[in-house]
């Protein structure tokens, strides 16, 4: 049975939320939907965590956001990556790799 | 790189707050449709894709709120907010407002006066551009005590054509000039002799004609004179054409050649300028005159850097000159340090005085504060239970605490203003340089700002830290007592503690300022005072080359003085009694020195014979001078009992012989004929500075050089005189103007004026502390026996007697009382150092005084208590008990 699904863990949200986008632009539910996809359901991000990331994150010029159409013509909210954003895309998923790397090195000499 | 994206989200969200929020609604709004629009493809009902969409984000205000607080500046419309809120709630709780407020006025404002009174006097500096920079060269015998000693001209000429730190190095030195402009009376004026170039140094220019030039530094220059703004206005009405004229300074005819700017009396209050001769082949090494060397460090030089070359260059000179520079070293400080390093320490201590002041007042408030918190224990627990996270909770309580310093400052800048006015006052006699200026500006606005928030939080901090981590539940459910919670109550008693222990020392140093200003009151003067008219002469070099021509001045004016109706006694000194002496080093025959230069220090007076019969001094063995002491006879001295007890302690004192100078001093041995009551020839400064030993010789044996102090003992009104005595020195010379006509007595105020004053601001400190610590007992008490209503209730209902509740509501104030006296006594005893150069024959340890502050305080203390406490005796029990 799959797990039901959670929120990411703290502090992963941003790396999410860059790389989702890093494959086009997308509106707030689109991001969402992206990342419970990619996660193969894994991780269920809600607006209440979604919307401060996306303005924190288009307030520190990672993000740039306009308004758009969306494919069944409702007027949404769309962002998509700067290149601020996408250098710090590199400089999180290097920081992840390098937690997880450690954790599984602490993991393997038990 | 992203903190400036930030900043500028920052501001976009200030100033376009609403459309920011239109955007989220509408885009919250449209995620909602979005998400309805696929529940519905899914293949629900077009209402249950709504709801269900709705679900999904939860509370659309809630999703709001937490975006909104994400967004750069939410935290400076959060305390916008905070203070708002503050504000209402001080307006509901009144009589805490009020008092807050008043205390904090009280603290803040005396914290900013002295502070203006610090930045005047160390901070603020010259008034003029790159004054930074301005900087003494100044020398120093540490073996022989002297700190301060000037350059000489030999010494600033060669400095001059070798150093390189400077822009230029110039020179001053200040004098007492005559000054007599033809028309109207002369005067004596405070003036200054400057080399060519110290204007430039100073970046000051005439506001009319022009300084002086090089060639005037050399002797047979045409001489000239600069003259001050207001001298200007005063003697010439401001007119233009004053510009070469002539003027009579110190009996030497003087062209004006220019004007100062209005405010401009370098180095300290002077009025007129004159140019300083600067003649090394004048004189011999050694022996020539010394000034003040003074120049600006050239930008970029360090002052370590021109100190170091200073240091090297006077090493040259002394391996060159060794006799005219042994045992002198020079440094370079800056100018401002030099002139207000000594009194440093003790502004320091006044400062560090009225901050125990303030920190008395944040205590207070820290208690109204922690009384407040149980009446508002249960609007915590709701804000908290919906959600609001502890840090906000502290941070509304500061902002309110800020908010109430706000408005106490608001009260303390307006007391601050009238200190300064006052303190300013105090100048009216004793002119103060005129660049220490005392006055509200920016500086000391941005002081009394900075106190008022750090006041605020202070005071704020640990009551809103305690406050926070209310019993949510439990203050809910109505059943919390409050503020008996005992963290609270034991930091309560901390702080009471700490205030009595802090006015108690106050209290201390007020206490001795008070014992000082009764004892110059009280204690009599060892000689005459009321009935005794004093005035002083200076006899310039012009016309009086020598000492028979002054000697002769002297003796007819005597005549003349004596010849004035109503004069019983007169006499002509080298200074009045109870002013400042010149000290001098003297031997004692028949005493071994072990070293040559080993040298025992006493003051010296020069007198007339009828000195001490004018100021009714009665001789107490030998004789005084009398005819008989004369040029060519015996010289003789007479001594004062310190000096007995000190050089002369064993037999008899009459026929010993003293000699002034060092064991290689070419001077004549005088004979001791007698001994006088000490009349305070150290003056009336404080008790350590040099000593009270002293001798008198006779002015027909010697020389009144600098100057001489007339007095006249008279029947009847003391002032009538003063006609008389102008007209007596007129006679004799009417270019010589006669200056500090006045009664002895208030020659002794003046001398005085320092220990009244300044003692004045720590009474008022010591006052305030009072006043503080007082109305903090009396709030804390008042609070303790509301929140024990319910208790006294039930003890009265029990049948418990009255004084017994007062005792046990009082007994834990006794208690705090006592021990924060004890703290603040022995704090005291460690800190009274620094005061003793303000206290007049008082030592810093007196018992009276310690005794008489732990009465007052105690006392104080007690009523401060009781008044509240007796209400526990008018609690009704009935409704004690049902209460809440």
């Amino acid at each position: 049975m799959a797990p039901d699904p959670a929120g990411p863990p703290q502090g992963t949200l941003d790396l999410l939320i860059l790389k989702s986008l890093s494959l086009g632009e997308l509106h707030g539910l689109g991001i969402a939907k992206r990342v419970e996809q990619l996660s193969r359901g894994a991780f269920h991000v809600r607006p209440g965590s979604l919307f401060p990331a996306l303005y924190r994150m288009e307030e520190s010029g990672w993000l740039a956001s306009s308004w758009g159409d969306s494919v069944n013509n409702r007027r949404a909210k769309f962002y998509r990556l700067t290149a601020l954003g996408q250098r710090q895309l590199e400089a999180e998923r290097e920081e992840w790799g390098r937690v997880t790397r450690a954790i599984a090195l602490v993991l393997g000499t038990t | 790189m992203s903190a400036l994206y930030r900043l500028a989200s920052l501001i976009r969200n200030f100033f376009h707050r609403s459309q920011v929020e239109r955007e989220m609604d509408a885009e919250l709004e449209s995620f909602v449709q979005m998400l309805a629009d696929e529940n519905t493809r899914a293949g629900m009902s077009p209402e249950e894709a709504r709801r269900a969409a709705r679900v999904e984000v939860q509370g659309v205000e809630q999703v709001k709120e937490e975006a909104r607080a994400a967004r750069a500046g939410a935290l400076i419309e959060t305390i916008a907010r905070d203070l708002r809120f503050g504000l209402r709630m001080l307006l509901k709780h009144p009589a805490l407002s009020i008092a807050s407020i008043t205390t904090f006025g009280l603290g803040i404002g005396l914290t900013t006066a002295v502070f203006s009174i610090v930045n005047g006097v160390l901070l603020k500096g010259l008034p003029f551009e790159g004054s930074e920079r301005v900087m003494v060269v100044r020398g120093a015998d540490p073996s022989r005590g002297y700190r301060r000693l000037g350059v000489s001209v030999h010494d600033l000429v060669d400095l001059r054509g070798q150093q390189t730190v400077f822009e230029g190095l110039e020179a001053f030195s200040t004098a007492r000039v005559n000054f007599a402009p033809g028309d109207g009376p002369p005067e004596l004026l405070d003036g200054a002799y400057f080399s060519a170039g110290l204007l430039r140094q100073l970046n000051v220019r005439p506001s009319l004609g022009r300084g002086f030039r090089d060639e005037e530094e050399r002797p047979g220059a045409e001489p000239t004179v600069l003259l001050g703004h207001d001298l200007w206005q005063d003697r010439f009405g401001g007119s233009r054409d004053v510009l070469g004229r002539t003027v009579l300074v110190e009996g030497v005819t003087r062209t004006i050649v220019g004007v100062m700017p209005p405010g401009f009396a370098f180095p300290h209050h002077q009025q007129l300028w004159l140019p300083l001769r600067i003649d090394p082949a004048g004189s011999e090494r050694g022996r020539g005159p010394s000034h003040v060397a003074i120049g600006r460090i050239r930008n970029g030089v360090s002052l370590d850097q021109a100190r170091a070359q200073v240091a090297t260059l006077f090493a040259g000179l002394a391996r060159l000159y060794p006799e005219s520079h042994r045992g002198l070293v020079f440094t370079v400080v800056p100018f401002v340090q030099h002139v207000a390093g000594p009194a440093a320490p003790f502004f320091l201590t006044m400062f560090a005085a009225v901050l125990g002041v303030l920190l008395i007042a944040c205590a207070n408030v820290a208690n109204l504060l922690l009384a407040r918190s149980s009446v508002r224990a249960r609007e915590i627990a709701v804000r908290t239970a919906l959600g609001a996270s502890r840090g906000r909770v502290v941070t509304q309580l500061m902002a309110e605490a800020v908010v109430l310093a706000s408005a106490g400052a608001v009260l303390g800048i307006g007391l601050a203003a009238a200190g300064i006015t006052w303190f300013n006052s105090l100048f009216a006699h004793e002119p103060k340089p005129f660049w220490m200026v005392f006055d509200l500006e920016h500086r000391v606005l941005l002081f009394a700002l900075g106190a008022t928030v750090v006041s605020g939080v202070a005071s704020s901090l640990v009551p809103a830290l305690q406050m926070s981590r209310t019993d949510v539940a439990g203050a809910l459910k109505d059943e919390g007592r409050g503020l008996s919670s005992r963290r609270m109550g034991r930091f309560s008693s901390a702080l009471i503690v700490a205030e009595m222990a802090v006015s108690c020392a106050l209290l201390v140093a007020s206490g001795l300022m008070i014992r000082s200003i009764v004892q110059l009151a009280v204690a009599p003067m060892p000689f005459a005072t009321t009935s005794v008219l004093t005035a002083h002469v200076r006899l310039p070099v012009i016309g009086y080359p020598d000492t028979v021509s002054r000697g002769a001045f002297y003796d007819r004016l005597l005549s003349r003085l004596a010849a004035i109706p109503g004069v019983e006694a007169a006499a002509v000194s080298s200074a009045l009694p109870a002013t400042e002496h010149d000290e001098t080093a003297i031997r004692v025959e028949g005493r071994a020195y072990s070293s040559i230069d080993e040298a025992p220090r006493a003051r010296r007076g020069v007198v007339e014979p009828g000195y001490f019969e004018t100021f009714q001094v009665g001789v107490l063995r030998g004789r005084g001078f009398d005819g008989g002491d004369r040029l060519g006879g015996m010289p003789v001295a007479v001594v004062n009992e310190s000096f007995l007890q000190r050089f002369l302690p064993d037999g008899n004192p009459i026929g010993r012989r003293i000699r002034e100078g060092t064991r290689d001093s070419t001077r004549q041995w005088l004979t001791v004929v007698g001994v006088v009551p000490d009349l305070h020839m150290q003056g009336m400064g404080d008790n350590e500075r040099g000593s009270e030993a002293g001798f008198y010789v006779p002015l027909a044996q010697s020389d009144l050089r600098y100057g001489a102090a007339i007095a006249l003992r008279v029947r009847g009104n003391v002032m009538r005189g003063a006609g008389d005595v102008r007209a007596a020195v007129a006679a004799l010379d009417p270019g010589l103007p006669v200056f500090g006509l006045m009664p002895m007595d208030v020659v002794i105020d003046r001398e005085t004026w320092f220990f009244r004053s300044l003692g004045g601001v720590f009474i008022v400190f010591g006052l305030a502390a009072l006043f503080l610590a007082a109305v903090g007992l009396y709030g804390v008490m008042s609070f303790s026996v509301t929140a024990r209503t319910h208790e006294m209730g039930i003890r009265r209902a029990l049948g418990a007697p009255g004084h017994g509740l007062i005792w046990l509501v009082l007994r834990k104030g006794v208690v705090q009382l006592a021990v924060g006296l004890a703290i603040g006594l022995a704090l005291a005893a460690l800190a009274a150092g620094p005061l003793t150069v303000a206290l007049y024959q008082v030592e810093p340890r007196d018992p009276l005084v310690f005794g008489g502050v732990a009465v007052t305080l105690a006392l104080v203390g007690l009523v401060a208590s009781l008044i509240p406490a007796r209400r526990v005796t008018r609690v009704d029990p009935v409704e004690a008990l049902g209460s809440e």
